[in-house]
Protein backbone atom coordinates (compact mmCIF):
# COMPACT_ATOMS: atom_id res chain seq x y z
CA UNK A 1 0.00 0.00 0.00
CA UNK A 2 1.24 3.66 -0.86
CA UNK A 3 1.79 6.11 2.01
CA UNK A 4 -0.98 8.02 -0.06
CA UNK A 5 -3.85 5.51 0.17
CA UNK A 6 -2.53 4.73 3.72
CA UNK A 7 -2.98 8.39 4.88
CA UNK A 8 -6.03 8.76 3.42
CA UNK A 9 -7.71 5.79 4.71
CA UNK A 10 -6.22 6.04 8.24
CA UNK A 11 -7.83 9.62 8.27
CA UNK A 12 -11.07 8.61 7.58
CA UNK A 13 -11.05 5.75 9.97
CA UNK A 14 -9.96 8.39 12.92
CA UNK A 15 -12.49 11.13 12.12
CA UNK A 16 -15.39 8.68 11.80
CA UNK A 17 -14.06 7.58 15.26
CA UNK A 18 -14.10 10.64 16.33
CA UNK A 19 -16.99 11.89 15.54
CA UNK A 20 -19.31 8.61 15.95
CA UNK A 21 -17.31 7.62 19.28
CA UNK A 22 -16.44 4.18 20.88
CA UNK A 23 -20.01 3.42 22.22
CA UNK A 24 -20.88 1.00 18.83
CA UNK A 25 -19.28 -1.30 16.50
CA UNK A 26 -16.09 -1.54 18.68
CA UNK A 27 -15.33 -4.44 17.03
CA UNK A 28 -15.57 -3.51 13.73
CA UNK A 29 -13.84 -0.69 14.25
CA UNK A 30 -10.73 -2.49 16.29
CA UNK A 31 -10.56 -4.62 13.00
CA UNK A 32 -10.04 -1.81 10.55
CA UNK A 33 -7.32 0.22 13.10
CA UNK A 34 -5.46 -3.58 13.46
CA UNK A 35 -5.96 -3.36 9.38
CA UNK A 36 -4.16 -0.14 9.12
CA UNK A 37 -2.08 -0.83 11.62
CA UNK A 38 -0.59 -3.70 9.88
CA UNK A 39 -0.64 -1.48 6.92
CA UNK A 40 1.16 1.03 7.77
CA UNK A 41 3.80 -1.44 9.39
CA UNK A 42 4.33 -3.10 6.06
CA UNK A 43 5.55 0.04 4.52
CA UNK A 44 7.40 1.07 7.38
CA UNK A 45 5.51 3.57 9.34
CA UNK A 46 6.48 2.00 12.56
CA UNK A 47 5.47 5.19 15.02
CA UNK A 48 2.15 5.18 13.29
CA UNK A 49 1.68 1.36 13.27
CA UNK A 50 1.86 1.22 16.58
CA UNK A 51 -0.62 4.16 17.42
CA UNK A 52 -3.33 2.82 15.35
CA UNK A 53 -2.49 -0.60 16.99
CA UNK A 54 -3.31 1.29 20.38
CA UNK A 55 -6.65 2.44 19.46
CA UNK A 56 -7.44 -0.84 18.31
CA UNK A 57 -6.40 -2.34 21.79
CA UNK A 58 -8.69 0.27 23.62
CA UNK A 59 -11.85 -0.42 21.68
CA UNK A 60 -10.97 -3.64 22.16
CA UNK A 61 -11.48 -2.41 25.99
CA UNK A 62 -14.38 -0.29 25.81
CA UNK A 63 -16.41 -3.39 26.37
CA UNK A 64 -15.43 -3.88 29.37
CA UNK A 65 -15.51 -0.16 30.35
CA UNK A 66 -19.44 0.10 29.08
CA UNK A 67 -20.21 3.65 28.20
CA UNK A 68 -17.47 5.08 30.64
CA UNK A 69 -15.08 7.30 29.16
CA UNK A 70 -11.58 5.72 28.11
CA UNK A 71 -8.95 8.05 28.69
CA UNK A 72 -6.35 5.40 27.03
CA UNK A 73 -8.68 5.43 23.98
CA UNK A 74 -8.59 9.46 23.68
CA UNK A 75 -4.57 9.13 23.60
CA UNK A 76 -4.36 6.29 21.49
CA UNK A 77 -6.31 7.95 19.02
CA UNK A 78 -5.20 11.87 19.26
CA UNK A 79 -1.79 10.45 18.89
CA UNK A 80 -2.66 8.81 15.62
CA UNK A 81 -4.24 11.98 14.57
CA UNK A 82 -1.21 13.71 15.02
CA UNK A 83 1.15 11.00 13.50
CA UNK A 84 -1.56 11.41 10.23
CA UNK A 85 -1.12 15.46 9.95
CA UNK A 86 2.61 15.09 9.92
CA UNK A 87 2.75 11.98 7.56
CA UNK A 88 0.08 14.11 5.69
CA UNK A 89 2.11 16.92 5.35
CA UNK A 90 5.38 15.91 4.53
CA UNK A 91 3.29 13.89 1.31
CA UNK A 92 1.96 17.47 0.73
CA UNK A 93 5.37 19.10 0.77
CA UNK A 94 6.60 16.27 -1.52
CA UNK A 95 3.77 16.62 -4.08
CA UNK A 96 4.92 20.58 -4.46
CA UNK A 97 8.50 19.42 -4.68
CA UNK A 98 7.53 16.75 -7.12
CA UNK A 99 5.26 19.10 -9.13
CA UNK A 100 8.30 21.21 -9.97
CA UNK A 101 10.69 19.12 -10.23
CA UNK A 102 12.50 19.37 -7.50
CA UNK A 103 14.61 16.97 -5.39
CA UNK A 104 12.61 15.67 -1.76
CA UNK A 105 15.48 16.27 0.43
CA UNK A 106 13.22 14.86 3.62
CA UNK A 107 14.95 11.64 5.10
CA UNK A 108 11.80 10.48 6.64
CA UNK A 109 9.77 11.30 3.82
CA UNK A 110 7.71 7.54 3.43
CA UNK B 1 12.83 24.11 -27.84
CA UNK B 2 15.42 25.84 -27.62
CA UNK B 3 17.46 24.92 -24.55
CA UNK B 4 19.03 27.10 -21.92
CA UNK B 5 21.84 26.36 -22.46
CA UNK B 6 22.13 27.26 -26.25
CA UNK B 7 21.33 30.66 -25.16
CA UNK B 8 24.25 33.04 -24.55
CA UNK B 9 25.01 34.27 -21.06
CA UNK B 10 24.26 37.85 -22.34
CA UNK B 11 20.68 37.05 -23.74
CA UNK B 12 19.65 35.32 -20.54
CA UNK B 13 20.74 37.92 -18.76
CA UNK B 14 18.84 40.38 -20.99
CA UNK B 15 15.47 38.22 -20.72
CA UNK B 16 15.94 38.35 -16.48
CA UNK B 17 16.18 42.17 -16.92
CA UNK B 18 12.91 42.63 -19.89
CA UNK B 19 10.12 44.56 -19.10
CA UNK B 20 8.50 41.86 -22.09
CA UNK B 21 5.75 40.34 -21.04
CA UNK B 22 3.99 37.36 -22.90
CA UNK B 23 0.94 37.63 -24.21
CA UNK B 24 -0.87 34.46 -24.72
CA UNK B 25 -2.49 34.01 -28.24
CA UNK B 26 -4.19 30.76 -28.14
CA UNK B 27 -3.08 27.39 -27.09
CA UNK B 28 0.32 27.44 -28.29
CA UNK B 29 1.05 30.95 -29.27
CA UNK B 30 2.24 33.74 -27.47
CA UNK B 31 2.84 37.64 -28.21
CA UNK B 32 6.27 38.95 -26.93
CA UNK B 33 6.93 43.16 -28.25
CA UNK B 34 6.68 42.70 -31.59
CA UNK B 35 7.41 38.88 -31.77
CA UNK B 36 5.20 36.04 -32.02
CA UNK B 37 6.64 32.71 -30.73
CA UNK B 38 4.96 29.40 -31.17
CA UNK B 39 5.20 26.03 -30.10
CA UNK B 40 5.06 22.95 -32.60
CA UNK B 41 6.54 19.63 -32.17
CA UNK B 42 7.77 20.65 -28.99
CA UNK B 43 10.17 23.44 -30.34
CA UNK B 44 9.72 27.42 -29.93
CA UNK B 45 9.65 28.84 -33.45
CA UNK B 46 10.00 33.12 -33.22
CA UNK B 47 9.05 35.45 -36.10
CA UNK B 48 11.61 37.47 -35.16
CA UNK B 49 14.81 38.12 -37.65
CA UNK B 50 16.72 35.50 -34.99
CA UNK B 51 14.07 33.19 -35.77
CA UNK B 52 16.72 31.35 -37.13
CA UNK B 53 19.18 31.21 -34.84
CA UNK B 54 19.15 28.98 -31.77
CA UNK B 55 17.90 31.26 -29.46
CA UNK B 56 16.54 34.77 -29.37
CA UNK B 57 15.21 36.97 -26.55
CA UNK B 58 11.87 36.71 -27.46
CA UNK B 59 11.88 32.74 -27.07
CA UNK B 60 13.71 32.99 -23.63
CA UNK B 61 11.12 35.14 -22.31
CA UNK B 62 8.19 32.90 -23.93
CA UNK B 63 9.51 30.06 -21.72
CA UNK B 64 9.36 31.94 -18.22
CA UNK B 65 11.71 30.52 -16.11
CA UNK B 66 14.32 32.75 -17.59
CA UNK B 67 13.55 35.69 -15.82
CA UNK B 68 12.18 33.74 -12.73
CA UNK B 69 15.42 31.74 -12.14
CA UNK B 70 17.65 34.69 -12.63
CA UNK B 71 15.40 37.06 -10.55
CA UNK B 72 17.43 36.45 -7.10
CA UNK B 73 20.73 37.20 -8.55
CA UNK B 74 19.34 40.65 -10.41
CA UNK B 75 21.69 43.48 -9.30
CA UNK B 76 18.94 45.82 -8.24
CA UNK B 77 19.29 45.83 -4.57
CA UNK B 78 16.77 44.28 -2.07
CA UNK B 79 16.54 46.18 0.46
CA UNK B 80 16.58 44.56 4.28
CA UNK B 81 15.18 45.81 6.83
CA UNK B 82 17.05 48.46 9.23
CA UNK B 83 17.66 45.89 11.40
CA UNK B 84 16.20 42.39 11.64
CA UNK B 85 13.47 41.73 13.27
CA UNK B 86 13.47 41.11 17.11
CA UNK B 87 13.51 37.22 18.33
CA UNK B 88 10.62 35.70 19.52
CA UNK B 89 10.56 34.84 23.33
CA UNK B 90 13.14 32.61 24.78
CA UNK B 91 12.73 28.88 25.87
CA UNK B 92 11.42 28.77 29.37
CA UNK B 93 10.69 26.25 32.27
CA UNK B 94 6.88 27.16 33.64
CA UNK B 95 7.50 27.87 37.56
CA UNK B 96 6.52 24.67 40.04
CA UNK B 97 3.74 27.11 41.67
CA UNK B 98 2.51 28.15 38.27
CA UNK B 99 2.25 24.31 37.75
CA UNK B 100 0.30 23.54 40.77
CA UNK B 101 -1.88 25.92 40.01
CA UNK B 102 -2.99 24.79 36.79
CA UNK B 103 -2.79 21.27 37.32
CA UNK B 104 -6.34 20.96 38.42
CA UNK B 105 -7.75 22.29 35.10
CA UNK B 106 -5.38 20.47 33.21
CA UNK B 107 -6.71 17.28 34.70
CA UNK B 108 -10.42 18.41 33.92
CA UNK B 109 -9.56 18.83 30.45
CA UNK B 110 -8.29 14.77 30.15
CA UNK B 111 -11.38 13.77 31.62
CA UNK B 112 -13.22 16.31 28.91
CA UNK B 113 -11.26 14.81 26.16
CA UNK B 114 -11.89 10.91 27.12
CA UNK B 115 -15.47 11.51 27.33
CA UNK B 116 -15.65 13.31 24.04
CA UNK B 117 -13.66 11.13 22.40
CA UNK B 118 -16.06 7.86 24.21
CA UNK B 119 -18.67 9.81 23.05
CA UNK B 120 -18.17 11.17 19.95
CA UNK B 121 -18.21 14.75 18.14
CA UNK B 122 -22.21 14.15 17.72
CA UNK B 123 -23.07 12.87 20.70
CA UNK B 124 -20.58 15.41 22.88
CA UNK B 125 -21.98 18.48 20.63
CA UNK B 126 -25.04 17.78 22.75
CA UNK B 127 -23.99 16.98 26.10
CA UNK B 128 -20.75 18.36 26.83
CA UNK B 129 -20.86 21.31 25.11
CA UNK B 130 -21.15 23.54 28.19
CA UNK B 131 -18.52 21.76 30.01
CA UNK B 132 -16.19 22.72 26.99
CA UNK B 133 -17.32 26.36 27.29
CA UNK B 134 -16.75 26.31 31.33
CA UNK B 135 -13.30 25.08 30.99
CA UNK B 136 -12.38 27.59 28.62
CA UNK B 137 -13.91 30.29 31.16
CA UNK B 138 -11.88 28.88 34.20
CA UNK B 139 -8.70 28.60 31.44
CA UNK B 140 -9.26 32.26 30.88
CA UNK B 141 -9.27 33.23 34.72
CA UNK B 142 -5.90 31.53 35.07
CA UNK B 143 -4.12 34.50 33.91
CA UNK B 144 -0.47 34.99 34.71
CA UNK B 145 0.92 35.99 38.71
CA UNK B 146 1.76 39.44 39.01
CA UNK B 147 5.44 38.36 40.40
CA UNK B 148 5.05 35.75 38.04
CA UNK B 149 6.58 35.64 33.89
CA UNK B 150 4.61 37.22 31.52
CA UNK B 151 3.19 34.13 29.41
CA UNK B 152 2.62 31.89 32.55
CA UNK B 153 -1.35 31.90 32.27
CA UNK B 154 -3.64 29.21 30.47
CA UNK B 155 -4.79 31.65 27.63
CA UNK B 156 -3.33 28.86 24.93
CA UNK B 157 -5.23 26.24 26.47
CA UNK B 158 -8.46 28.39 26.76
CA UNK B 159 -8.22 29.59 23.25
CA UNK B 160 -8.53 25.89 21.84
CA UNK B 161 -10.94 25.10 23.94
CA UNK B 162 -13.22 28.07 22.63
CA UNK B 163 -12.48 27.06 19.48
CA UNK B 164 -13.75 23.43 20.11
CA UNK B 165 -16.75 25.08 21.56
CA UNK B 166 -17.27 27.56 19.04
CA UNK B 167 -16.78 24.38 16.68
CA UNK B 168 -19.79 22.35 18.52
CA UNK B 169 -22.72 23.52 17.58
CA UNK B 170 -21.68 23.79 13.40
CA UNK B 171 -21.81 19.70 13.75
CA UNK B 172 -25.48 20.10 13.44
CA UNK B 173 -25.22 22.50 10.60
CA UNK B 174 -25.38 21.70 6.83
CA UNK B 175 -21.31 21.68 6.55
CA UNK B 176 -20.81 18.55 9.26
CA UNK B 177 -17.86 16.99 7.98
CA UNK B 178 -15.49 19.85 8.02
CA UNK B 179 -16.77 20.72 11.29
CA UNK B 180 -16.23 17.08 12.73
CA UNK B 181 -12.89 17.34 10.95
CA UNK B 182 -11.87 20.90 12.37
CA UNK B 183 -13.11 20.02 15.68
CA UNK B 184 -10.64 16.91 16.05
CA UNK B 185 -8.17 19.22 15.64
CA UNK B 186 -8.98 21.29 18.07
CA UNK B 187 -9.03 18.88 20.78
CA UNK B 188 -5.60 17.42 19.49
CA UNK B 189 -4.14 20.50 20.05
CA UNK B 190 -6.49 20.42 23.56
CA UNK B 191 -4.06 17.10 24.18
CA UNK B 192 -1.17 18.62 23.17
CA UNK B 193 -1.14 21.66 24.85
CA UNK B 194 -1.70 19.70 28.26
CA UNK B 195 0.72 17.09 27.79
CA UNK B 196 3.59 20.07 27.51
CA UNK B 197 2.62 22.11 30.40
CA UNK B 198 2.54 18.79 32.26
CA UNK B 199 5.89 17.81 30.73
CA UNK B 200 7.04 21.82 31.77
CA UNK B 201 10.22 20.55 29.84
CA UNK B 202 11.46 24.30 29.23
CA UNK B 203 12.29 23.61 25.50
CA UNK B 204 9.54 25.92 24.64
CA UNK B 205 8.93 30.01 25.12
CA UNK B 206 5.76 29.99 27.90
CA UNK B 207 3.58 31.98 24.58
CA UNK B 208 3.84 28.64 22.71
CA UNK B 209 2.65 26.26 25.25
CA UNK B 210 0.75 28.83 28.48
CA UNK B 211 0.28 32.02 27.13
CA UNK B 212 -1.78 34.96 28.25
CA UNK B 213 -5.08 36.33 26.97
CA UNK B 214 -3.47 38.96 24.92
CA UNK B 215 -1.59 38.60 21.72
CA UNK B 216 1.31 40.77 21.84
CA UNK B 217 2.45 43.10 19.40
CA UNK B 218 6.50 44.49 19.17
CA UNK B 219 7.67 46.98 17.43
CA UNK B 220 10.15 46.60 14.19
CA UNK B 221 12.35 48.20 12.77
CA UNK B 222 11.09 49.91 9.63
CA UNK B 223 10.21 48.07 7.09
CA UNK B 224 9.04 48.59 3.33
CA UNK B 225 6.06 46.01 2.52
CA UNK B 226 4.78 44.92 -1.03
CA UNK B 227 0.63 43.90 -1.03
CA UNK B 228 -0.13 40.81 -2.53
CA UNK B 229 -3.18 39.82 -2.16
CA UNK B 230 -6.70 40.74 0.06
CA UNK B 231 -8.96 37.52 0.69
CA UNK B 232 -12.64 37.28 2.63
CA UNK B 233 -12.81 34.88 4.98
CA UNK B 234 -15.28 33.03 7.19
CA UNK B 235 -13.64 30.75 9.71
CA UNK B 236 -15.54 27.77 11.65
CA UNK B 237 -16.85 28.63 13.96
CA UNK B 238 -18.74 32.07 12.08
CA UNK B 239 -15.54 34.08 12.86
CA UNK B 240 -15.09 36.41 9.53
CA UNK B 241 -12.88 38.89 8.08
CA UNK B 242 -10.89 40.32 5.44
CA UNK B 243 -7.14 40.01 5.38
CA UNK B 244 -4.66 41.68 3.31
CA UNK B 245 -1.66 39.88 2.78
CA UNK B 246 1.83 41.71 2.26
CA UNK B 247 5.19 40.52 1.27
CA UNK B 248 8.24 42.59 3.29
CA UNK B 249 11.04 43.19 1.16
CA UNK B 250 14.01 41.82 2.12
CA UNK B 251 12.72 39.09 4.12
CA UNK B 252 11.03 35.86 3.44
CA UNK B 253 8.07 36.69 5.30
CA UNK B 254 4.43 37.59 4.25
CA UNK B 255 2.37 40.13 7.17
CA UNK B 256 -1.42 39.32 7.41
CA UNK B 257 -3.37 42.69 8.14
CA UNK B 258 -6.69 41.45 9.48
CA UNK B 259 -10.26 43.23 9.91
CA UNK B 260 -12.72 41.23 11.74
CA UNK B 261 -15.97 41.52 11.48
CA UNK B 262 -18.17 42.94 14.72
CA UNK B 263 -20.32 40.00 15.68
CA UNK B 264 -21.81 37.49 13.50
CA UNK B 265 -22.66 38.95 9.77
CA UNK B 266 -26.46 38.35 9.05
CA UNK B 267 -25.27 36.42 5.99
CA UNK B 268 -21.97 35.02 6.21
CA UNK B 269 -21.40 33.16 3.26
CA UNK B 270 -22.47 35.75 1.24
CA UNK B 271 -19.82 37.34 1.37
CA UNK B 272 -20.22 40.84 -0.26
CA UNK B 273 -22.71 41.77 1.92
CA UNK B 274 -20.29 42.31 4.52
CA UNK B 275 -16.82 42.33 2.90
CA UNK B 276 -16.76 45.17 1.25
CA UNK B 277 -17.04 47.32 3.98
CA UNK B 278 -13.81 45.96 5.79
CA UNK B 279 -12.12 45.96 2.33
CA UNK B 280 -12.53 49.59 2.31
CA UNK B 281 -11.65 49.96 5.89
CA UNK B 282 -8.71 51.73 7.43
CA UNK B 283 -5.31 49.58 7.23
CA UNK B 284 -3.85 51.67 9.80
CA UNK B 285 -5.62 54.07 11.77
CA UNK B 286 -6.14 57.54 10.90
CA UNK B 287 -3.53 56.20 8.06
CA UNK B 288 -6.21 56.90 5.38
CA UNK B 289 -4.68 53.35 3.43
CA UNK B 290 -7.60 51.12 3.16
CA UNK B 291 -7.47 47.39 3.04
CA UNK B 292 -7.16 46.91 -0.48
CA UNK B 293 -4.61 49.80 -0.53
CA UNK B 294 -2.03 47.66 1.30
CA UNK B 295 -2.86 44.67 -0.54
CA UNK B 296 -1.93 46.19 -4.13
CA UNK B 297 0.57 48.75 -3.22
CA UNK B 298 3.76 49.42 -1.39
CA UNK B 299 4.48 50.98 1.11
CA UNK B 300 7.13 52.28 4.43
CA UNK B 301 6.28 51.28 7.47
CA UNK B 302 7.82 52.98 10.32
CA UNK B 303 6.64 51.96 14.01
CA UNK B 304 5.04 48.95 12.66
CA UNK B 305 3.70 46.39 15.37
CA UNK B 306 3.78 43.01 14.47
CA UNK B 307 2.80 39.45 16.75
CA UNK B 308 6.09 37.78 15.68
CA UNK B 309 5.01 34.15 16.31
CA UNK B 310 1.78 34.47 14.04
CA UNK B 311 2.77 36.91 11.48
CA UNK B 312 0.61 39.25 12.06
CA UNK B 313 0.05 43.58 11.49
CA UNK B 314 -1.11 45.52 13.71
CA UNK B 315 -3.27 48.55 12.58
CA UNK B 316 -1.96 50.59 15.71
CA UNK B 317 -1.92 54.33 14.90
CA UNK B 318 1.78 54.45 16.07
CA UNK B 319 2.54 52.89 12.77
CA UNK B 320 3.27 55.95 10.34
CA UNK B 321 3.13 54.98 6.87
CA UNK B 322 4.51 55.92 3.55
CA UNK B 323 3.55 55.00 0.05
CA UNK B 324 5.68 54.39 -2.83
CA UNK B 325 5.28 53.20 -6.37
CA UNK B 326 4.24 49.65 -6.40
CA UNK B 327 6.33 47.59 -7.18
CA UNK B 328 5.99 45.27 -11.00
CA UNK B 329 5.46 41.31 -9.80
CA UNK B 330 8.60 40.64 -12.00
CA UNK B 331 10.76 42.76 -9.44
CA UNK B 332 13.95 41.14 -8.19
CA UNK B 333 12.68 42.11 -4.55
CA UNK B 334 9.86 40.07 -4.80
CA UNK B 335 11.68 37.00 -5.71
CA UNK B 336 11.50 35.83 -2.75
CA UNK B 337 7.76 35.02 -2.99
CA UNK B 338 7.31 34.15 -5.91
CA UNK B 339 6.82 30.39 -7.02
CA UNK B 340 8.43 29.52 -10.14
CA UNK B 341 11.06 26.81 -10.46
CA UNK B 342 12.13 24.12 -8.09
CA UNK B 343 14.75 26.11 -5.76
CA UNK B 344 11.83 28.18 -4.92
CA UNK B 345 9.56 24.79 -4.52
CA UNK B 346 12.41 23.89 -2.01
CA UNK B 347 11.93 27.22 -0.23
CA UNK B 348 8.17 27.52 -0.06
CA UNK B 349 7.80 24.12 0.71
CA UNK B 350 9.38 24.12 4.21
CA UNK B 351 6.57 26.44 5.63
CA UNK B 352 4.33 23.50 4.92
CA UNK B 353 4.53 22.27 8.52
CA UNK B 354 2.38 20.42 11.16
CA UNK B 355 2.41 21.94 14.41
CA UNK B 356 1.06 19.74 16.92
CA UNK B 357 0.77 22.56 19.25
CA UNK B 358 -1.41 24.35 16.74
CA UNK B 359 0.76 27.52 16.52
CA UNK B 360 0.29 29.53 13.35
CA UNK B 361 3.18 30.11 11.22
CA UNK B 362 5.21 32.80 11.26
CA UNK B 363 4.77 33.98 8.09
CA UNK B 364 1.39 33.38 5.98
CA UNK B 365 1.84 30.45 3.17
CA UNK B 366 1.17 33.19 0.44
CA UNK B 367 3.12 33.36 -3.09
CA UNK B 368 3.07 34.41 -6.26
CA UNK B 369 2.28 32.09 -8.91
CA UNK B 370 3.26 32.96 -12.43
CA UNK B 371 1.29 31.70 -14.96
CA UNK B 372 1.00 30.80 -18.39
CA UNK B 373 -2.08 29.40 -18.80
CA UNK B 374 -4.99 28.20 -16.74
CA UNK B 375 -7.38 25.09 -17.95
CA UNK B 376 -11.09 25.04 -17.53
CA UNK B 377 -11.54 24.53 -14.45
CA UNK B 378 -13.98 21.21 -13.58
CA UNK B 379 -16.82 20.60 -10.95
CA UNK B 380 -17.22 17.62 -9.37
CA UNK B 381 -20.80 17.23 -8.26
CA UNK B 382 -19.43 13.28 -6.59
CA UNK B 383 -17.15 14.86 -4.40
CA UNK B 384 -18.03 18.90 -4.87
CA UNK B 385 -15.01 19.53 -6.04
CA UNK B 386 -13.11 22.18 -8.16
CA UNK B 387 -10.32 21.00 -10.39
CA UNK B 388 -7.79 23.37 -11.21
CA UNK B 389 -4.28 22.81 -13.60
CA UNK B 390 -2.12 25.73 -13.75
CA UNK B 391 0.55 26.07 -16.04
CA UNK B 392 3.48 27.42 -14.51
CA UNK B 393 6.48 27.20 -17.14
CA UNK B 394 6.74 25.34 -20.17
CA UNK B 395 7.84 22.28 -17.65
CA UNK B 396 5.00 22.81 -14.92
CA UNK B 397 1.57 22.17 -14.62
CA UNK B 398 0.11 22.27 -11.09
CA UNK B 399 -2.89 20.58 -10.68
CA UNK B 400 -5.12 21.30 -7.31
CA UNK B 401 -8.63 20.86 -6.12
CA UNK B 402 -10.71 23.30 -3.80
CA UNK B 403 -13.27 21.07 -1.59
CA UNK B 404 -16.51 23.19 -2.06
CA UNK B 405 -17.81 25.26 0.87
CA UNK B 406 -20.41 27.73 1.24
CA UNK B 407 -18.26 30.57 1.62
CA UNK B 408 -16.46 29.40 -1.04
CA UNK B 409 -19.35 30.11 -4.10
CA UNK B 410 -17.94 33.47 -5.18
CA UNK B 411 -14.51 31.87 -5.40
CA UNK B 412 -15.71 29.13 -7.68
CA UNK B 413 -17.63 30.74 -9.58
CA UNK B 414 -14.72 33.22 -10.27
CA UNK B 415 -12.57 30.46 -10.88
CA UNK B 416 -14.74 28.91 -13.39
CA UNK B 417 -14.78 32.47 -15.30
CA UNK B 418 -11.44 32.70 -15.01
CA UNK B 419 -9.80 30.14 -15.90
CA UNK B 420 -12.34 30.38 -19.59
CA UNK B 421 -10.61 33.74 -19.79
CA UNK B 422 -9.33 33.69 -23.44
CA UNK B 423 -6.07 35.64 -21.37
CA UNK B 424 -5.12 34.13 -18.50
CA UNK B 425 -4.31 36.09 -15.34
CA UNK B 426 -0.50 37.25 -15.16
CA UNK B 427 0.15 36.21 -12.04
CA UNK B 428 -2.14 34.86 -9.25
CA UNK B 429 -1.63 34.96 -5.57
CA UNK B 430 -2.04 32.06 -3.78
CA UNK B 431 -2.23 30.15 -0.72
CA UNK B 432 -0.30 27.04 0.02
CA UNK B 433 -2.28 24.53 2.20
CA UNK B 434 -3.40 21.35 2.99
CA UNK B 435 -7.18 20.35 2.78
CA UNK B 436 -7.55 16.98 4.64
CA UNK B 437 -4.21 14.95 3.45
CA UNK B 438 -3.42 16.86 0.25
CA UNK B 439 -1.72 19.88 -1.05
CA UNK B 440 -3.83 22.43 -1.75
CA UNK B 441 -3.03 25.67 -3.77
CA UNK B 442 -5.57 27.87 -3.30
CA UNK B 443 -5.99 31.56 -5.37
CA UNK B 444 -6.83 34.41 -3.58
CA UNK B 445 -6.01 37.45 -6.22
CA UNK B 446 -5.58 37.64 -9.98
CA UNK B 447 -3.25 39.79 -11.44
CA UNK B 448 -4.52 39.74 -14.81
CA UNK B 449 -2.71 41.25 -18.22
CA UNK B 450 -3.95 44.57 -18.77
CA UNK B 451 -2.47 45.47 -14.93
CA UNK B 452 -6.07 44.83 -12.57
CA UNK B 453 -6.52 43.33 -9.97
CA UNK B 454 -9.25 41.23 -8.77
CA UNK B 455 -9.77 39.86 -5.54
CA UNK B 456 -11.07 36.29 -5.93
CA UNK B 457 -13.06 35.91 -2.65
CA UNK B 458 -14.51 39.92 -3.13
CA UNK B 459 -14.86 40.38 -6.30
CA UNK B 460 -16.99 39.37 -9.30
CA UNK B 461 -14.90 38.56 -12.31
CA UNK B 462 -16.63 39.72 -15.65
CA UNK B 463 -18.45 36.85 -16.93
CA UNK B 464 -17.91 38.09 -20.62
CA UNK B 465 -14.01 36.96 -20.24
CA UNK B 466 -15.32 33.31 -20.92
CA UNK B 467 -14.65 31.99 -24.29
CA UNK B 468 -13.88 28.33 -24.30
CA UNK B 469 -16.27 25.64 -22.88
Amino acid sequence: MIAERLARQARAAIEELAAAGALERTEHRALTFRRLAADAQAIGLFDLATRLEAVALSLDAQAGLGPRPNAALAEALLASYDRIEALSTRLARSALLAAFGADDDDEEAP
Amino acid sequence: MTSRREAPAGMRRAAARTELVATPMGDCAVRIGGATVTWREGRARCDCPMGDAPACLHRLVARGDERTRDLGRRAAPTVPPAAPFPEPTKAEPLPAEDAARFAPILAEVDVLLAEVVTLGLRRAARVSADRVRALAARATAMRPRARGPRDAGLGRLARALERLAALLPALEGPDAGAAEADALGALAVTRNLGRALRANTGALPLEDIAGASQRAYVEVPPIEVQGLGLEAWVAAGGVSGVTAYVAVLGEDRVLARTLLTKGKPAQPADLRTWAEGLAAGPAFAQSGITMRDLARGRFALSGARIALSHGRLSGSRATSVALRPALPLEDARLARHVLAGPKDAARLARGLDFDALGRPPRSSPIVLLPVQRLSPSDFDHATQELSLRLRVSADVEIRTALSFREERALLFDNLEVLSRAARPPRFLCVRLAREGGALVIEPISAMLADGTTLDLTLDVVDPTLEVTL
